[in-house]
């Protein structure tokens, strides 16, 4: 059963100088346990449709469900808080906070105990491979990899199904980048989560278990 | 509790952003201390004034040399009496009556009626003019009853001895209304009038008197009679300054003129008046205009200050944006972040308005019930400044920061 579908979505936005028809009847179902990629080329909507994906808006026409319930129909701050993360390429920690803060944030937010949460923060810390002594490092502190391991930690935190990770390793080095697809891989294989990526790099998108290719807003190729 | 620990982790490490708006919202307390300070000191130096006014309009002659021995209308005073705007202070009166004793004389303009000239007074002032001792009150009397249009009445101390009246006695009299023309005494009301105490002498503006009453006693006794009561002395108070205007919009419209020296001596008596108001025009009207003109700046005080926090919130805010949207990323509700913002306004402007307030009441003596409506309205424009921003700011679009800072 899948639990997040897109059917027939369009999304069409406008810049100061033109309509962009972002996405044009894309339809396609993600199960959990499984990694998926989304390759394109530059506005070829893939930021579009994760954005959609993860509730940050809603589509034109079409509809994005989650476990068979419409985006439309859920309380989507909650949808976020509780069912789905996101990875970003600029990692878009909280500056002002600490490594084991940014981790603690999610669960603090849904009312988590602060010991719970600091236990259960520095585990995932330890999950995504970082040594103890970050945790206390802002991050202005941290090297790219290591910030981006702290928001994986942090997408972790609020144990959401499904994982979305936009260009994960657009800002890391090699071995970098293969130490985070490996983590985001074991979560899909080993801990059954959806994990949805973004990414140009045709490697890491064959690492993969199923490849979404998009151009000018639709779906041409679904592996 | 997610609330408080944001509110404090928002305050606690954006030092420099807190410490900006801080800054702002002490720099505009201060600004708005120093303004309400103001306008408290020409309110207070106008209630001064006010206080020490002692506004009075004094029935006078034509030429306003004279407010003694003249004639007033009474439905003038009457007029301004029911206006509430003036209170009664001294009417002295005089007419005639006869309570068929000895001391009934004929009267000159017509032998055939028995009179004596009866005095009336608004208080005892007349009385006591004389000599604090010239008036004897008897028990269940006292002065106030000259305020009222009781039926009492005070009598030489020789006549009430030499005809053996008893105190509280009722002696029956007739009212009489001396007229100018012969054979003109035209009788008014007879009542009976309980003897209250008496008096060696009826003072200075209605010597030989047989009998002193309230003077509303002797309106209520001549009205009766359709005759009119024609004081030769009468002014009235002002209590509050701040009607003055009013009072002299009342005398224009029943039709009392302004003194003016240069007309004649022996025109209309009675239709003239004059208003020691000249000095408190001259110190209270300069203060009123200031104190006026600062109290219609206070919406656009407020308002300023309003924009000015609006300004100030949104530009702090401008630099946090990714903050916010990484916010709404995670789930964090518009109302939750609207509240944690909000909140950080309002302790920033609390927090920045009492330490204004304080340096201003401690370095200026400004009294702290004095900025009370002003800093309400102060704080209340700035949260609204704040409001705004914070409401502005969140209107922008998620993925637009967050891909816009990649």
């Amino acid at each position: 059963m899948s639990i997040l579908t897109a059917t027939n979505v369009e999304y069409t936005y406008r810049t100061r100088y033109q309509t962009v028809h972002a996405l044009q009847g894309v339809t396609c179902s993600f199960q959990p346990g499984s990694a998926y990629a989304i390759v394109g080329r530059s506005g070829s909507g893939k930021t579009t449709l994760l954005s959609l994906l993860a509730g940050l808006d809603l589509p034109d026409s079409g509809e994005i469900a989650f476990e068979n319930v419409p985006t439309t129909q859920l309380d989507r701050d909650k949808y976020r808080r509780e069912h789905v993360s996101v990875v970003y390429q600029a990692f878009h920690l909280f500056p002002l906070l600490t490594a084991l803060e940014n981790v603690m944030y999610p669960m603090e937010l849904t009312g988590a105990r602060h010991k719970e949460a600091k236990e259960q923060a520095r585990a995932l810390l330890q999950q995504v491979e970082l040594p103890l002594s970050v945790e206390k490092q802002f991050p202005k502190m941290m090297s790219g990899g290591e910030q981006q391991r702290v928001a994986i930690a942090r997408a972790l935190a609020s144990n959401a199904k499904v994982l979305l990770a936009d260009e994960p390793t657009g800002n890391l080095d090699s071995e970098n980048s293969k130490n985070i697809i490996d983590i985001l891989l074991r979560l899909a294989h080993d801990e059954g989560r959806c994990v949805i990526l973004i990414t140009h790099d045709n490697d890491i998108a064959a690492q993969a278990d199923h490849i979404l290719r998009l151009k000018d807003g639709q779906v041409i190729e679904s592996t | 509790m997610f609330f408080w620990k944001e509110l404090g982790r928002s305050l606690g490490r954006h030092g420099k952003k807190t410490a900006i708006a801080l800054l702002v919202s002490v720099a505009l307390g201060v600004f708005l201390c120093q303004f309400a300070g103001n306008v408290a000191a020409q309110r207070h130096r106008l209630r001064d004034l006010s206080v020490n006014a002692g506004l009075r309009v004094t029935f006078v002659n034509t030429s306003g040399t004279r407010s003694t021995n003249i004639l007033v209308y009474d439905d003038k005073l009457q007029a301004l009496e029911e206006s509430g705007l003036a209170t009664p202070g001294l009417y002295a009166a005089a007419c005639l009556f006869s309570d068929g004793t000895e001391d009934d004389q004929p009267d000159f303009r017509n032998p055939e009626r028995k009179v004596q000239k009866v005095a009336g007074y608004t208080n005892d002032t007349p009385l006591t003019e004389v000599g604090a001792d010239n008036v004897t009150y008897f028990d269940g009397f006292d002065a106030s009853m000259f305020a009222t249009d009781q039926a009492v009445c005070l009598l030489p101390q020789e006549r009430f001895d030499r005809l053996g009246y008893q105190p509280g006695e009722k002696v029956h009299i007739q009212f009489f209304n001396g007229g100018t023309n012969e054979r003109s005494i035209f009788p008014g009301a007879e009542i009976d009038v309980a003897i209250g105490g008496t008096f060696r002498d009826a003072g200075a503006i209605e010597p030989g008197a047989g009998m002193v009453i309230p003077y509303r006693t002797m309106r209520r006794g001549l009205q009766e009679g359709h005759l009119s009561v024609w004081p030769s002395q009468a002014y009235l108070d002002i209590p509050n300054p701040e009607d003055l205007n009013a009072v002299k919009a009342l005398l224009q419209e029943v039709k009392i003129n302004p003194v003016d020296k240069t007309l004649d001596y022996y025109a209309q008596y009675g239709k003239t008046a004059s208003i020691n108001d000249s000095i408190y025009i001259g110190t209270a009207e300069p203060t009123r205009r200031t104190l006026s003109l600062l109290q219609s700046l206070y919406p656009v005080v407020f308002a300023a200050v309003g924009l000015i926090a609006l300004l100030a919130s949104y530009l702090l805010m401008q630099s946090r944006r990714e903050e916010i949207a990484l916010q709404r990323s995670l789930g964090v509700s518009k109302g939750r972040i609207f509240a944690v913002f909000f909140g950080e306004s309002a302790c920033l402007c609390l927090l920045g308005t009492a330490a204004a307030c304080l340096g201003c009441c401690l370095a200026m003596g400004t009294p702290l019930s004095a900025l009370g409506l002003p800093l309400a309205g102060y704080v209340l424009s700035y949260l609204l400044g704040s409001g705004i921003a914070v409401s502005l700011m969140l209107r922008t679009g998620v993925l637009a920061v967050l891909a816009a800072a990649e």
